[in-house]
């Protein structure tokens, strides 16, 4: 599991080292690396903790022997990284390794082949991302407006986000096949048993392929489970931090796409208090895009100036001219807390009469949509201000730091199956005295249906 | 003088805002509004965050700029103060929501949050 690189590998590839030369988001720098990754052929078991984000997609990876060993407290800690934007690619279109740079970061080509007859939505894929998405213009896969378990895009991140933490995790012995135990955070209206049945008929197993590496990996998806965003961010943060948990907690995570609510209750979720607001990133860059042709004229700003907006603070026009939009920034976000208060007030309390907004002891809010920018100003302040009328008792928290899959983890490890012969507080135990198993697993892996067509593949893809 | 806002004028801003536009710009100088903000913030005699009243300075100088504050008048040796009067950065309200950041590497033990995930869990 060893991330770091050794000095001369760049000169055994025979291309520029570009590590450190590059700025990377945060998370993303374990990307960072020109290690030489190999296949080895043999089965894993691991365990999947993952938040697909509409900027990110991030997530712990564990396999079942780490959990045995005394590792898991290590292992929890550690946060996989990658970008959630892609461009989908044909495989003429590009060269299959970046001639420049031979960094993972600048090498991220994949191709997926899924073979689930059950599958309703096609995700078989051929994607660039990270450096080598530069290479290529035109419109980037992002998770969009649609329930994130009907969109390809969602899909198409989960899996490549098992292939390239699976070549960091395992480096020079990567299995040829990995068996998954999976929990991903969703936004609430994405849990209905209807949208619940597409996620599980679609993510059944697939063979992914790192081009530019030449890692062929076949991934079999053994269980799911899943939990909603807001509920993941909220209880990780009350089960880390060891803090009581007050009597009525009203947390939201604001994302690209949308925002959701969770209500605790004495410490539980109340299920049917669980609203999602389109309310997002992406709807704040339309406003400040609306915003700013009203106020400067001209043609509507590329996504990258919006964003890079929202982070700065300016709009950059060539190399010497800026506008300053730190007002116009601010007015969106008033607008958006309002929207968010008003969705909030309509969805969960007129609708939820057993409690009000007078009773909340706390109101948390998490997630990108919250950032403050280099200009100091979140959505948090006004949605604190306008919620301080309504919720005069409570408490303002803004939660910083990314805990939705440690949430996950915490919340779904007990109930998987990923130890099958061993309880999740006996590895927990291990921690002090690490356990060794007596015997192997009793549980055998059940080999998926489609096996065959799936191994043909596998063999079809090696040969590309 | 008297300042009076044409209609609409504050729709962005909250109501307490509004109130305390309203309360001291019934006559006065420019400055003295100025004034009269900087030495009842000070003194805690007015709950307004201070981004807040930095967008009400900015307001107003753009409707004295475009001529559009009715009944307003600025003499020619009034200089606009500066939105920084009332301090150069935003993010020193004081009502700011708490900011909580927990270090992964001070956590407790596997088992003690295992057991509050199940408790929390309804289990």
């Amino acid at each position: 599991m060893e991330n770091n690189v050794q000095s001369n590998e760049s000169q055994v590839l025979g291309k520029t080292d570009l590590r450190n030369q590059r700025t990377f988001e945060p998370g993303e720098e374990k990307l960072n690396t020109n290690r030489p990754f190999k296949s080895k052929d043999g089965r894993a078991r691991v365990g999947v903790w993952i938040d697909g984000g509409s900027t990110q997609t991030r997530g712990i990876m564990m396999t079942d022997e780490e959990a045995r060993s005394g590792k898991m407290m290590e292992v929890f800690k550690e946060t996989y990284v990658i970008p959630s934007t892609s461009h989908t690619v044909s495989t003429r279109a590009i060269p299959s390794q970046n001639s420049e740079s031979d960094l993972l970061y600048d090498n991220m080509y994949a191709m997926t082949s899924s073979f689930n007859t059950e599958a309703t939505i096609d995700f078989k894929q051929v994607t660039i991302r990270g450096g080598m998405a530069e290479l290529v213009s035109g419109e980037e896969n992002r998770v969009g407006s649609k329930l994130k378990t009907h969109d390809p895009v969602f899909y198409s991140n989960l899996v490549d986000w098992l292939g390239y933490t699976s070549m960091l995790k395992f480096g020079d012995e990567i299995p040829t096949d990995i068996d998954i135990h999976m929990a991903v955070a969703l936004p609430p209206d994405d849990l209905t048993k209807f949208n619940l049945n597409v996620f599980y008929k679609n993510m059944k197993s697939f063979v992914w392929k790192s081009v530019p590496h030449d890692i062929t990996i076949k991934f079999n998806i053994i269980e799911i489970m899943e939990k909603t965003e807001p509920e993941a961010y909220i209880k990780a943060y009350y089960i880390l931090s060891g803090q009581d948990v007050p009597e009525i907690v009203l947390h939201t995570d604001g994302g690209g796409r949308s925002s959701g609510t969770e209500l605790l209750v004495s410490g539980v979720s109340s299920p049917q208090a669980r609203p999602t607001h389109e309310i997002g990133g992406t709807h704040l860059l339309n406003d400040l895009n609306d915003a700013y042709v009203d106020e400067y004229g001209g043609r509507p700003l590329p996504r990258k100036k919006l964003e890079e907006a929202i982070r700065t603070g300016y709009v950059s026009l060539g190399e010497k001219t800026r506008n300053d939009v730190v007002d116009l920034i601010k007015i969106a976000k008033d607008q958006k807390a309002s929207e968010l208060l008003s969705s909030i007030r309509r969805k969960l309390f007129d609708s939820h009469s057993k409690y009000s907004q007078d009773e909340v002891s706390v109101v948390s809010v998490s997630g990108r949509l919250f950032e403050e920018g280099d200009y100091g100003y979140s959505i948090a302040e006004k949605f604190m201000e306008l919620a301080l009328i309504e919720m005069p008792n409570a408490e303002f928290i803004h939660i910083k730091q990314p805990y939705i899959p440690q949430g996950l983890f915490l919340l779904t490890f007990q109930k998987m199956s990923l130890l099958s012969d061993v309880s999740a507080n006996e590895a927990a135990a291990s921690e002090e005295s690490p356990y060794t198993p007596s015997a192997e697993p009793e549980t055998e892996v059940q080999e998926p249906a489609d096996a065959v067509l799936v191994e043909t593949e596998a063999e079809q893809m090696k040969g590309e | 003088m008297r300042i009076e806002f044409p209609k609409g004028f504050l729709t962005l801003r909250t109501k307490k805002a509004e109130d305390l536009v309203e309360h001291h710009l019934t006559e006065g100088t420019f400055w003295d509004f100025v004034a009269i903000l900087v030495e009842e913030k000070a003194e805690d005699k007015v709950e307004v965050q201070l981004a807040e009243m930095q967008n009400i300075i900015k307001m107003i100088q753009s409707q004295i700029a475009s001529g559009n504050l009715g009944g307003a008048t600025v003499s020619n040796n009034t200089s606009l103060p500066s939105p920084n009067v009332f301090g150069d950065d935003a993010s020193k309200s004081t009502v700011k929501p708490r900011v909580a950041d927990l270090d992964l590497n001070l956590l407790g033990d596997m088992k003690q949050m295992f057991a509050r995930a199940k408790k929390m869990e309804g289990e």
